[in-house]
């Protein structure tokens, strides 16, 4: 577990980075670290990421939703859905990475065609759970259930949720969902052709 | 903006292209080809219509009625609330021949609830209407804004956008999302999520 200024400091510091490395653009995506067995802290709602501090981190009990200070992003259901069911994630990040998105607005789910892929990704077929309006209960259920025991789901005409031991873990998991859904869209030109 | 703002921002807009442009270089390859920007109620300021942007000095730029029958004109005088406009040059977005339906969550917030093929100036009203994207006949594409930012973000989006209906054929075909909701959802962004920045300012 990370304390809590650590912590505030890591989601910043990557929220930023997901912009940088194109995972996010603006204000979409989030990013979260688990700081102890009841709490994370989490980006806010509806703020540009190169305009954040780490004190504009949110602290959020995964049980009760309850947070002080800046209204933290509007899907953290999902991320307290994995903290409860996953206990030993630490942290998790919503993308809008372009290879997993057109795989997610094609509402299929990703085969896993490289072994170093699959173990890093903790599966040979990373699940899109079916569309759901933004901050619904659907997308909440429905995304935990395709993440199931893998390290990733795709989110059908949204993007993609990836999981992590720590924030370093996580950032590889989205890379490589991003290298595997290129090499499945790949796949399937050569086969249709 | 006055005069001498709106010049430095084209001046400058090949810089901010290439600066920000990082993050989003997996998303396709978007050129910026020219720009207009409001300069008052009544008068535009477009950059040469040829010449590369890098190269053009204030003496390139024309200062044009917003009343007329090019696309800016169109444009700034039928969408008084828009600011920026570019032409763009796209790699996906100029393989794209129909009507793109929203496919994603976040073209159909930003974008509106499809991108539509614009065939001549007289139907660009309507084929921006509640839209900040167009894509021309000629394969180039025409992205709108309040600010110099939203109209970037704007074109990088179009560009993920076709790059995922493109791309997406190979794969069964991209799954709309209902248009209601779409439509829905852009309201959404547009009303929550601009009072939900200025609060947390």
């Amino acid at each position: 577990m990370t304390d809590i200024q650590q912590a505030r400091e890591i989601v910043c510091a990557s929220g930023k980075k997901l912009v940088k490395e194109g995972l996010i653009a603006r204000t979409w995506g989030n990013v979260s670290v688990r700081v102890s067995e009841r709490e994370m802290i989490i980006t806010p709602s509806g703020r540009k990421y190169d305009e954040l501090h780490p004190e504009d981190m949110v602290l959020v009990d995964i049980y009760t939703l309850k947070y002080q200070g800046i209204k933290p992003s509007s899907e953290l259901k999902l991320h307290c859905e994995i903290y409860k069911t996953r206990p030993h994630i630490q942290s998790v990040i919503h993308t809008h990475q372009l290879y997993a998105s057109i795989v997610a607005a094609a509402q299929k789910d990703v085969e896993v065609l490289d072994p170093d892929h699959q173990k890093i990704l903790g599966g040979t077929v990373i699940k899109a759970a079916p569309y759901a309006l933004p901050n619904s209960k659907a997308i909440t259920v429905d995304t935990a259930k395709a993440v199931g025991e893998t390290n990733a789901a795709l989110m059908a005409n949204h993007g993609a949720l990836c999981i992590g031991v720590n924030m370093e873990n996580t950032f590889n998991v989205a890379h490589t969902l991003e290298a595997a859904c290129k090499q499945f869209i790949e796949f399937k030109k050569i086969q249709s052709q | 903006m006055n005069l001498k703002s709106a010049q430095e921002l084209i001046l400058q807009a090949q810089s901010y292209f290439d600066h920000h442009s990082e993050g989003y270089q997996t998303w396709g390859k978007v050129e910026l080809k020219q720009v207009a920007i409001r300069v008052d109620k009544n008068k535009i300021l477009i950059s040469h219509p040829t010449k590369s942007l890098s190269e053009q000095t204030i003496q390139d730029f024309e200062l044009i009625p917003s009343k007329g029958k090019t696309y800016f004109q169109k444009i700034f005088f039928w969408k008084w609330n828009m600011e920026v406009a570019f032409i763009t040059k796209q790699e996906y977005a100029s393989q794209v021949k129909e009507t793109i339906p929203p496919i994603l969550d976040d073209q159909a917030q930003l974008l509106g609830v499809n991108i539509k093929i614009t065939n001549k100036p007289e139907d660009i009203i309507c084929t921006l209407f509640s839209r900040y994207a167009t894509i021309l006949q000629n394969g180039q594409s025409i992205c709108i804004g309040k600010t110099f930012e939203d109209t970037f973000v704007a074109a990088q989006l179009l560009e993920k956008t076709s790059k995922a209906w493109v791309e997406g054929k190979y794969l069964g075909g991209a799954i709309p999302i209902n248009i209601i909701e779409a439509w829905a959802m852009q309201q959404f962004y547009l009303l929550k999520y601009s009072k939900e920045a200025q609060k947390n300012k």
